[in-house]
């Protein structure tokens, strides 16, 4: 089970550094769906063993949303918006790559932290690399110019949340948790269209050229 | 009775809403808008005043859902913001399709997204589960977005998409520290139940693991923070409050922004009870709304479009109503009595803005000129209306500003007071002038001529009523209404 864990942790990492390194959008793109699988086993893995049940569900309907839906829905707004690549983003990509890397260490330094806090057994690099999931979708957000780079950092950071989530509190009520996701599979259609509309306005989805309104 | 009214409340907004979405002509849609929130309206008022006559707060469906006092002060204000701005919306509607700005297709989505969101922040206010309020927040963020962009101008989708990325990331935020409250908790291992419900939360927070919970305060105060509109996560409310239709800016400013701040008043006793009651969070909150009134201020001064003015108003107020809540004890009554009162003053501007707006053709100061001869009930409008948010009296929020002070100077709090102060001077001066330029600035006769407009029954009826609200709310207050404020105040650990 815990060699399992391993394998996720290390699988997100890379799909990190894969975000961050490239500039297509469909590489992006299959980096969230993935994530979104990666991290849907671990309501099985972690969540409160009396509560298989509950932890299969949980499991199967985040990994349907984020690893399945996701990426249809994205792909479908990405083709009628004619987006293969990111324009030239504010941090080039082996400078990404490096802050990747500072994320990485400012998260395991933060999970230090904040563990020996807690009364009760945390795997700590599981929550560092939460962390670090969700700063690297923030990095995203900011350093990338097209919507949708903006939308799919934002995927990536509520990624990290869920990894967070799923290590930090043991048992969040069924209902929550679907609740949860389903705000996050309606944000999803609602990016989408705001991009949709975006490309029909400005015949474009660059955000920088997006800024008329100032002061 | 309550358990069917709370889930009453929740659902009948939202199904009305796609109902009302069904019929063909504009007005229909936008009457039968106005009708079901007036019967929302009535059932909010009715369950709030029971629970303001009875002691204990009502739950429901497990205690998933509930109505404290705090809630029960909130619900009323939220309905009649909403159902100002639904009569509002009627008329303002009907002369935008006239003018060839809107379509039937719009005001259908309009009516949608309306009652999706009524639905939403209904949600905010009446549950127990601190996820549960999370996800109304975000509900509210998503459903809003395209109310912004409903004339889908470059400008509006602009603003649409940084409101959108701007809130969600920043609810996001807020995500992390509901988190870290849960795991707060971790230790005393809960039933899965309990283990995110307010009412459970509030009476062991003194057993709270304070390292996660005040990082927890921190993701809260900074993520609604973000919807709250306070300074220096508000970027994205000036753009969203100025391009959006003036019934949902009166909506946006009038309550979805106090949904936020109640989310953030939900926690103040959490992490209270955590800390001790060292003020820790207090401190915190106090700062970010000092910096508000700062920020907005500064603003302020150099703002040449009406409705971004008011847009800054509302993060200026909002920084006050922080700073009350950041002082606790009198100075939690002075920010709910200020909640109020600036809901209607900003929804009454916002309205009056916008039917200036229609009349002049353009939502730029300059342009707007002498508003008193071309559009007299307007033009009345926007000079009450900011002489209420600049604090005026008699109007209300000369009222809430001055208690804000009393309590200031009674905890010896003179370094807010200083910032305060300068703050509100520099809107007062600004504001002012802006006011009065509008209402009695020099127009050529021949253009004032050319677009006065003849106003109609509807217009008189909600600027009289708005202005007697805010009068008789800053002259006289019922002893009853003091004691409910008080009483809603002491349930976050604050009152007199």
């Amino acid at each position: 089970m815990s060699g399992f864990l391993d394998i996720i942790i290390v699988c997100v990492i890379l799909s990190n550094f894969a975000l961050l390194g490239s500039g297509r959008i469909h590489i992006h793109i299959r980096v969230v769906g993935m994530q979104g699988l990666l991290v849907g086993f671990l309501p099985i893995l972690l969540g409160p063993i009396d509560q298989m049940s509950r932890n299969i569900i949980l499991s199967l309907v985040s990994m349907g949303i984020k690893g399945v839906l996701f990426p249809i829905l994205l792909f479908y707004t990405v083709r009628t918006v004619r987006i293969r690549r990111e324009i030239d983003p504010y941090v080039g990509y082996p400078f990404a790559m490096v802050s990747g890397i500072a994320f990485l260490l400012i998260s395991v330094w933060l999970s230090g932290k904040l563990v020996p806090a807690a009364a009760v057994d945390v795997h700590v690099f599981l929550l560092a690399v939460a962390l670090s999931t969700s700063f690297v979708g923030l990095f995203c957000i900011v350093s990338r110019k097209l919507a949708i780079s903006q939308a799919i950092g934002y995927f990536v950071f509520e990624n990290g949340i869920w990894m967070f989530g799923s290590e930090l509190v043991e048992g969040i009520p069924l209902l929550l948790e679907l609740a949860i996701l389903l705000d996050v599979f309606v944000a999803v259609f609602v990016l989408g269209i705001a991009i949709y509309q975006i490309n029909k306005r400005f015949e474009h989805i660059d955000v920088t050229k997006i800024d008329s309104l100032k002061g | 009775m309550f358990t069917v009214g709370l889930i009453f409340l929740v659902l009948f907004p939202i199904c009305s809403g796609l109902i009302c979405a069904l019929f063909k002509r504009p007005r229909t849609i936008l009457i039968s808008s106005f009708i079901s929130v007036l019967i929302v309206t009535i059932v909010a008022f009715y369950l709030s005043l029971s629970i303001f006559t009875d002691q204990t707060p009502a739950m429901a469906k497990n205690s998933w859902l509930f109505l404290d006092k705090l809630s029960a002060f909130h619900l009323p204000i939220m309905t009649l913001i909403f159902l100002m701005s639904s009569f509002f919306a009627v008329g303002f509607y009907e002369i935008e399709i006239s003018h060839y700005k809107l379509g039937v297709k719009q005001i259908r989505q309009h009516a949608m997204l309306w009652g999706g969101a009524l639905s939403a922040m209904i949600l905010v206010l009446l549950s127990n589960n601190l996820g549960i309020m999370w996800v109304g927040i975000e509900a509210t963020t998503l459903l809003t977005g395209f109310l912004i962009s409903l004339r889908t101008t470059k400008q509006s989708l602009e603003a649409m998409w940084k409101y959108i990325i701007i809130c969600s990331v920043g609810v996001g935020f807020a995500f992390i520290g509901t988190l870290f409250t849960a795991a707060s908790i971790k230790h005393l291992n809960l039933a899965f139940h309990d283990s995110m419900m307010w009412c459970v939360l509030k009476d062991l927070s003194s057993t709270m693991n304070p390292t996660f919970m005040k990082a927890g305060f921190l993701f809260i105060l900074v993520g609604y923070g973000t919807k709250v509109g306070l300074a220096p996560m508000h970027n994205w409310l000036p753009d969203a409050h100025s391009q959006a239709p003036s019934p949902v800016s009166a909506m946006f400013s009038g309550f979805m922004l106090n949904a936020a701040m109640y989310c953030i008043m939900r926690y103040i006793p959490l992490i209270e009870g955590a800390t001790q009651g060292q003020g820790w969070g207090l401190e915190l909150l106090r700062i970010f709304g000092l910096v508000s009134i700062v920020i907005s201020a500064g603003f302020i001064v150099f703002q040449n479009n009406v409705k971004r003015l008011l847009a800054y108003h509302s993060v200026e107020h909002l920084g006050i109503i922080a700073v009350g809540l950041g002082l606790g004890g009198a100075g939690t009554f002075a920010a709910l009595y200020h909640t109020f009162n600036h809901s209607i003053s900003k929804a009454f501007a916002f309205f009056a803005a916008g039917r200036l707006g229609q009349v002049y053709d353009t939502y730029e100061i300059e342009k707007i000129q002498g508003a008193a001869h071309v559009a007299p009930i307007w033009g009345t409008a926007i000079f009450c209306s900011i002489l209420s948010l600049i604090g005026m009296a008699p109007f209300a929020i000369f009222m809430s500003k001055l208690q804000l002070l009393k309590a200031m100077i009674d905890q010896g709090s003179y370094y807010s007071l200083g910032i305060f102060i300068f703050g509100s001077a520099t809107v007062f001066v600004s504001a002012l002038q802006h006011a009065i330029t509008m209402t009695w600035g020099n127009i050529d006769k021949e253009e004032a001529t050319k677009i006065h407009s003849k106003s109609r029954a509807w217009e008189y009826l909600l600027v009289v009523f708005c202005i007697i609200l805010l009068v008789v709310a800053g002259l006289y207050l019922p002893d009853c209404v003091i004691k409910g404020i008080n009483e809603a105040a002491k349930t976050i650990g604050g009152g007199f």
